[in-house]
């Protein structure tokens, strides 16, 4: 049974519902987890990805990214953003194909989640046909948000495929 | 790499080093570096079947004080070492509350029902049916209500007129014709939350009959706070204090909820009426660890438990590599400056974060192909979580 206040269903522009959800709520943030086979700038999105890394330099959101090997030029375009980003982890896993979205709020009822279709691109959120879930961590959404944070941030992060580029470097303090 | 990152820290049944009842259910029987209030715990719970004859009880502490795992580790207790003082198997449910700030008790009431699930109090009153020889009048003296005791026997009967007497049981809203047919006088939810909780009771009494003891984990009550409403706020309250009452002794609860002190946390739980019908003792703090013995004791015991030792030894004599088997996969050093790290703010000494570091520490020698997590992994993961 689905329960659909905490559990929906997304058709249209399903990325940047999980963007929104993240910038507009703005509760604070344990830590982010971004698995998307494809990243690009979001150019002419509402948010876009050096929105999306200027907050979290702002938050200090240790932030885990897995995506494939950049080869097109929006790839490393993207990746030029993310790896001036000293909060951002990314891992390169060529094998990926889930889009995952989990933002871990340090209240555990506000973290949510998106999985679907959906690449973190301009094109999946303006002009492809996408679907996904999104999923808010209460009710039955909760275990749903747990697991895919628990796959996305553990599991998947130590996969022999996936392979680190680069660590979080940020440092809050300094022993 | 060859080897799984299970195998190169000689993880025993295990992905990574997170620990988490939700995600790995086998978790909730770990319970590391507290002995003190885990003890006071048990005890408390072993008196209870004594007096009330079951366990009611809140559990608060600040964000990632390890509140779910206790109440996890309780239920697995529970189940698993019987306090002598039980006489039933305990029949534990857990519930992660969900509170809108319109919310009455009556979706807290449906919430405990769902969770039960139909399918065990059916197959209770199966039960009852079978060992039985007057199963009408056995039921008429557990309900100790007309309307009950026809639910309970509809319930039994199966079918469309059996999920009817579900929904009566929990609060739902019936039309005349529906009360009729069910042949029932009121609506559960018509008169306040009071026969909620009577019928709650009386499913306990149920259970005791076969020789079940039905014991409820409610976490998350701090979401009670988004209750602004006063009529709200109050159906709560009587739904609670009713539980809490001497009156109830077949319904046990352990809640858990987020608050740093009591002053913190929802009004409606913690009113003078309920604490003195609970018992201040019940009322369990989780302090963070904080003091660096602790937080070594929390560390020593958890990797104690998911590290493969046997493995572990094997792979430290045959690699030489630095360590001891007690600080495995640390340091001796890179172990005591974590648990320096855990100890800077009392505050965040917390298991959630401290487990959270020991993952990734190890996943950052994972990256690195180091099987002893040193001091310089330490130093960049640490700060990052302890900050």
């Amino acid at each position: 049974m689905v329960d659909g206040r905490h559990i929906r269903l997304i058709t249209e522009r399903t990325v940047e519902h999980f963007l929104q959800r993240l910038f507009l709520r703005s509760m604070p943030m344990r830590s982010l987890c971004l698995v998307s086979p494809f990243i690009n700038t979001l150019e002419g999105s509402t948010y876009t990805l050096a929105d999306l890394s200027k907050k979290i330099s702002r938050e200090q959101i240790p932030t885990y990214v897995v995506t494939r090997s950049p080869v097109e030029t929006y790839q490393q375009e993207a990746m030029e953003i993310l790896t001036k980003n000293e909060w951002v982890e990314i891992r390169y896993n060529d094998s990926i194909h889930a889009k995952v979205y989990v933002a871990a709020a340090i209240q555990e009822s506000e973290s949510f989640a998106l999985f679907g279709s959906g690449n973190l691109t301009g094109r999946s959120i303006a002009s492809n046909i996408e679907v996904g879930m999104i999923i808010v961590a209460q009710g039955q959404g909760r275990p749903l948000v747990e697991e895919l944070y628990y796959w996305a941030n553990n599991r998947l992060r130590v996969m022999e495929e996936s392979k680190l580029y680069q660590p979080i470097r940020a440092r809050r303090k300094k022993k | 790499m060859s080897t799984t990152f299970k195998d190169w820290f000689c993880l025993s049944g295990r992905e990574t080093f997170t620990i988490d009842p939700k995600v790995n259910p086998a978790d909730a029987r770990f319970y590391f570096g507290r002995d003190v209030v885990r003890d006071r715990m048990k005890k408390q719970i072993n008196r209870a079947f004594i007096d009330p004859q079951i366990p009611k009880m809140m559990i608060y502490g600040a964000y990632g004080s390890g509140k779910t795992q206790t109440l996890h580790y309780l239920a697995y207790d529970l189940v698993n070492s019987k306090p002598k003082s039980c006489k039933e198997k305990p029949h534990v449910v857990h519930l992660d509350i969900e509170v809108q700030s319109k919310s009455m008790a009556e979706q807290w009431h449906l919430q405990m029902m769902e969770s039960l699930g139909m399918a065990t109090v059916q197959g209770w009153l199966q039960s009852l049916f079978a060992k039985s020889a007057s199963f009408e009048q056995d039921v008429d003296k557990l309900a100790g209500d007309a309307n009950l005791a026809m639910a309970f026997k509809q319930l039994r009967g199966g079918g469309d007129i059996a999920f009817n007497a579900w929904r009566w049981l929990t609060g739902a809203k019936f039309t005349p014709k529906e009360l009729v047919e069910l042949k029932v006088t009121k609506g559960l939810a018509d008169v306040g939350v009071g026969e909620m909780v009577t019928a709650l009771q009386a499913i306990g009494n149920l259970a005791r009959a076969v020789g079940s003891c039905l014991i409820f984990f409610v976490d998350e009550m701090e979401e009670l706070i988004n209750i602004k409403q006063g009529d709200a706020a109050e159906s709560w309250h009587q739904y609670t204090r009713k539980l809490a009452d001497n009156s109830n002794s077949s319904v046990g609860f352990v809640i858990g909820f987020k608050a740093v002190t009591v002053d913190e946390a929802p009004k409606m739980l913690v009113r003078e009426d309920i604490l003195s019908r609970i018992s201040r003792a019940n009322m369990i703090e989780l302090e963070t660890l904080a003091a660096p013995a602790n937080v070594k004791t929390f560390v020593e015991e958890m990797l104690d438990h998911i590290v493969d030792k046997k493995a572990a030894e094997k792979l430290i004599k045959a690699e030489n590599l630095p360590c001891s088997i007690k600080t495995y996969p640390f340091s001796a050093s890179a172990f005591d400056l974590l648990c320096d790290y855990a100890c800077q703010d009392a505050i965040k000494s917390t298991p959630r974060n401290i487990i959270r570091t020991i993952n990734e520490c190890a996943i950052a020698a994972w990256d690195n192909q180091k099987k002893v997590i040193d001091d310089d992994i330490v130093n960049e993961n640490a700060p990052i979580i302890f900050a």
